[in-house]
């Protein structure tokens, strides 16, 4: 567009609209001051989004409720993040808190814990980028692969049950088959390999293998129903393409799915990285205790903590808004770098 | 068509969201009570119409409550035309005590509140002043606060929060435990050394190092050692009292930062060294440690006595037709080498728990009233012990003399007492302002500690462990919750539940002080020193204002 010409610009918009009607062109000589040119750029644009609008206004209507439960639900609330900025005590009007600027958010910096928390966090999220985030894609490709309809079925549905579960029963399952006393640990005494239990998770080394695996072990059905629909999606013509060049089921999955659902892996892939401070709650809550809690200690466990549970709601919106604001920079960080390598992005 | 009825469905969604908002509390209003004016047998006079209020208690399961309280309530409805709605959540209090702020959605009565929280009630204004309602119509509570009364007011000599569970009863709290049988071979000792324990534990351990089941046994396992109890508890064995040590001039310096802390954090590390404790200590929670308990997987307990009671033969003689009456534990002290007096179980006698009336009070008077009759020695007994004169209760009107029920005494002295069937009558669900001190008559409020000179296990447990119960009112310091102070203090317990945990379970005492030394240093960086300053000041001036 910067190469454009004005009366080039002008023309486009014209022709976006469909303003026949309008007659904004101006003549030969004649000169056109700046700030008419703006306003008439504001009409155009407003009755650009007027015509949108009316042309799709059963859409919009449609979406009321969720636009309402949106501005309700995640907008209204963002208020509470002067929180953050002031010494708030439940209870007392906001407006009557002392404001202290970024003192919760020094505090947060300077605390004992404040590195511990953000290493496990990233390292956490980390491992569920690189282990979690491929392990549905794979699970798609493979049931895709089975031709046996019933058994893929079943495989499905039995893939998808852990989702259902909650975390209080995924951890009792992690401790029956972890603990001191677990299955796994009889096994391998019995059959020679160590003499006296592991700690699995009484030793914070193992716990972000342990979390890994169970956040994989829930996840891993229910996510890659997204996959399975977009590995659906792929042209079958590329497929008897593909076997008319030679491919074989390897070549297939290289060349032809992989290509094809490659718009949802990286959308699927931008949200994953923008949500990489979610290291989770109730798992570290339920499977964490207090030898490893060096190692599971996240921000949203530590604001919960810290914040709700003393009451002390504004250290807890500071850690909160944190996390956020990195997760923001994350999400049009991986945005960009997906828009210029991939040519694909969430907007 | 289908447009209207679109747009009917979204104004039934929107309606249906902003409903659910709604609030639905009514009040009621009742007909005047038929014996109004009268005082009824516990003293209470009846009001005309139901004095109603509600209150709430803290985490408790609600289901447990309801059925628990249901005799109670219909008792106090008929006989005392109150009505008390009880509240409570199975979430942590403090967390909802604070939503409850938040939202501007409390009960009218609150108890379990410690001494800061009372404070940032009160200064939101959400507690109400008791100083006048107490001096018109609370004379009892005067009375049994007697001199102690100035240690609940705040700086402008105002009360806002009246004590539960205060006053004092000498009845101890922590011990070691050793099975019956081996307390009578070593003789019967009313306290043995720390060294003795593990000697015995670790005895005990090699003559049956799997239980019937064929499970491994271990000398010593933690219970909720997690939340770092158990540091306070050895500590005592150490000669300190309640994880301080104070010198000459009442300086108060925390366990961590003394040599008595390396010395009992290598003591628990000498149990993991030599593979005798369980490597589930810091992980168990009481279900967990009472089901390796009760299966005789451990032999060992330092902590409440009622643990190994609960977790022992209350399971076996249940469980185990061919239980016999010594098949239980003993409660005894517990002193490390070349330590005078230990001190295991500390007391306040003000009680660390407040109850306030919030603003939302309908009738403060009123309830001032119920409290008022609450404090005196019947009221204390209603809702300690539960409903009289029904068949499942603890205590009755006998021809005009109010006095235990013989069955139920003999079965608390035997261990064969029904707790479940017990709680039907109330027993203990409204403790608001609970006296735990004795009464007139000798009795207490905990029912079943009032034959302890009868029951001759119960005999054992307090006559070895009453020189380990001590006054620790004075120090029992609370940092308020608005200052910076109480996240820090917050952040350092949970330092030390961590790092202990770590060098406890080290694999040689070398490693285990290399890490205690570590995390002391960790500790005081993260500003122990400043509590320790704080409550040294706060001792000090209790020292000087409270005597």
């Amino acid at each position: 567009m910067a190469s454009l010409s004005l009366k080039q610009k002008l023309r486009l918009i014209k022709s976006d609209t469909g303003g026949d009607s309008m007659n904004i062109m101006p003549e030969k000589g004649e000169v056109v001051p700046k700030s008419n040119i703006s306003s008439e750029k504001k009409m155009a644009g407003v009755k650009r989004i007027k015509n949108t609008f009316l042309r799709e206004k059963q859409l919009w209507l449609i979406c009321i409720p969720i636009i309402l439960w949106v501005l309700l639900f995640a907008y209204y609330p963002m208020y509470g993040l002067i929180m953050a900025f002031i010494d708030y005590e439940p209870g007392r009007a906001i407006l009557d808190s002392d404001w202290v600027g970024f003192k919760h958010f020094i505090e947060f910096f300077q605390s004992p814990d404040f590195w511990m928390v953000l290493r496990n966090t990233l390292v956490i999220s980390g491992l569920g980028i690189v282990f979690g985030f491929p392990a549905p894609i794979l699970l798609a490709l493979l049931l895709h692969e089975l031709k046996y309809t019933r058994f893929k079925k079943f495989v499905q549905t039995v893939s998808y049950l852990p989702h259902f579960m909650s975390w209080v029963v995924v951890a009792s399952i992690v401790f029956v088959t972890l603990g001191n006393e677990g299955v796994f640990n009889q096994f391998l005494m019995s059959i020679g390999i160590i003499d006296r239990p592991v700690s699995f998770l009484g030793e914070g080394k193992y716990f972000w293998g342990v979390i890994t695996g169970a956040d994989i072990w829930k996840g891993i059905g229910w996510s890659s129903i997204i996959y399975l629909s977009a590995i659906a999606g792929v042209d079958s013509q590329l497929y008897e393409a593909g076997k008319m060049d030679g491919l074989g089921r390897f070549g297939l999955i290289w060349h032809v799915i992989i290509p094809g659902i490659r718009p949802t892996i990286v959308i699927l892939m931008i949200l994953g990285i923008s949500g990489i401070l979610n290291a989770g709650f109730e798992q570290q809550l339920l499977i964490g205790n207090v030898q490893t809690r060096e190692y599971w200690e996240v921000f949203d466990t530590y604001s919960y903590r810290y914040g709700i549970q003393l009451g002390n709601y504004s250290y807890a919106t500071a850690v909160g808004l944190f996390k956020s604001i990195i997760g923001l920079i994350l999400l049009v960080g991986a945005n960009k770098f997906c828009k210029k390598f991939f040519d694909t992005s969430v907007y | 068509m289908k447009k209207y009825f679109s747009l009917f469905l979204v104004g039934l969604l929107f309606i249906s969201i902003v409903a659910g908002c709604n609030n639905n509390e009514t009040a009621s209003s009742g007909e005047p009570h038929p014996n109004a004016g009268k005082e009824n047998e516990f003293g209470w006079t009846v009001p005309k119409y139901t004095l109603e209020f509600s209150y709430y208690a803290g985490q408790l399961n609600p289901k447990d409550v309801e059925k628990n309280t249901k005799l109670l309530n219909e008792f106090l409805l008929e006989q005392f035309n109150v009505k008390i709605n009880k509240k409570v959540t199975e979430t942590d209090p403090k967390e909802r005590l604070n939503l409850m702020l938040a939202s501007n959605d409390y009960p009218e009565v609150i108890t379990g509140l410690s001494p800061a929280e009372v404070e940032k009630w009160k200064n939101q204004k959400r507690a109400i002043d008791l100083t006048e309602y107490i001096d018109k119509y609370a004379p009892t509570i005067k009375e049994k606060l007697g001199d102690t009364y100035k240690r609940y007011l705040d700086k402008n000599g105002k009360l806002y929060g009246l004590p539960n569970y205060w006053g004092y009863l000498p009845i101890p709290d922590y011990s070691a435990n050793i099975p019956y049988a081996k307390w009578v071979e070593i003789g019967k000792p009313k306290t043995i050394s720390t060294e003795e324990y593990f000697d015995l534990l670790k005895e005990m351990q090699a003559k049956t190092p799997v239980n019937q089941n064929g499970q491994k046994t271990y000398a010593l396992s933690g219970e909720n050692w997690k939340t770092g109890y158990i540091y306070k508890v050895l500590a005592g064995a150490w000669g300190l009292k309640d994880g301080f040590k104070e010198d000459e001039n009442g300086n108060l310096t925390h366990w961590i930062n003394t040599p008595e802390g390396i010395e009992l954090t290598k003591y628990l590390n000498k149990f993991q060294v030599e593979g005798l404790l369980d490597p589930n200590s810091f992980i168990n929670d009481f279900d967990q440690w009472k089901e390796m308990f009760s299966n005789k997987r451990v032999f060992g307990s330092i902590g409440p006595w009622w643990h190994s009671w609960n977790a022992g033969h209350e399971v076996w003689q249940k469980t185990d037709k061919n239980w016999k009456p010594d098949d239980h534990y003993v409660q005894i002290g517990l002193k490390a080498p070349g330590v005078d007096q230990a001190y295991l179980s500390p007391k306040n006698t003000i009680g660390s728990s407040r109850t306030i009336i919030t603003d939302k009070a309908k009738d403060p008077e009123k309830i001032i009233k119920f409290l008022d009759f609450a404090f005196s020695d019947m009221g204390n007994k209603l809702l300690g012990w539960g409903v009289p004169n029904e068949e499942i209760s603890i205590w009755g009107n006998k021809s005009g003399e109010w006095t235990w029920v013989e069955e139920r005494k003999n079965e608390l002295i035997n261990g064969k007492y029904d707790y479940d069937k017990g709680f039907l009558t109330g027993q203990g669900e409204y403790a608001i302002v609970a006296y735990q001190g004795m009464m007139e008559d000798e009795t207490n409020w905990w029912y079943d500690q009032n034959f302890n000179n009868e029951a001759e296990w119960k005999r054992d447990l307090n006559e070895n462990l009453k020189d380990t119960i001590f006054d620790n009112t004075l120090k029992a310091i609370s940092v308020p919750l608005n200052d910076p102070l109480a996240v820090k203090e917050e952040q350092i317990n949970t330092l030390i539940n961590t790092g202990i945990s770590k060098a406890v379970q080290a694999n040689s005492p070398e490693m285990a002080e290399k890490i205690f030394i570590d995390l002391r240093e960790k500790v005081n960086k993260a500003g122990l020193n400043e509590i320790e300053e704080y409550k040294t000041k706060v001792y000090k001036e209790r020292l000087k204002n409270w005597k």
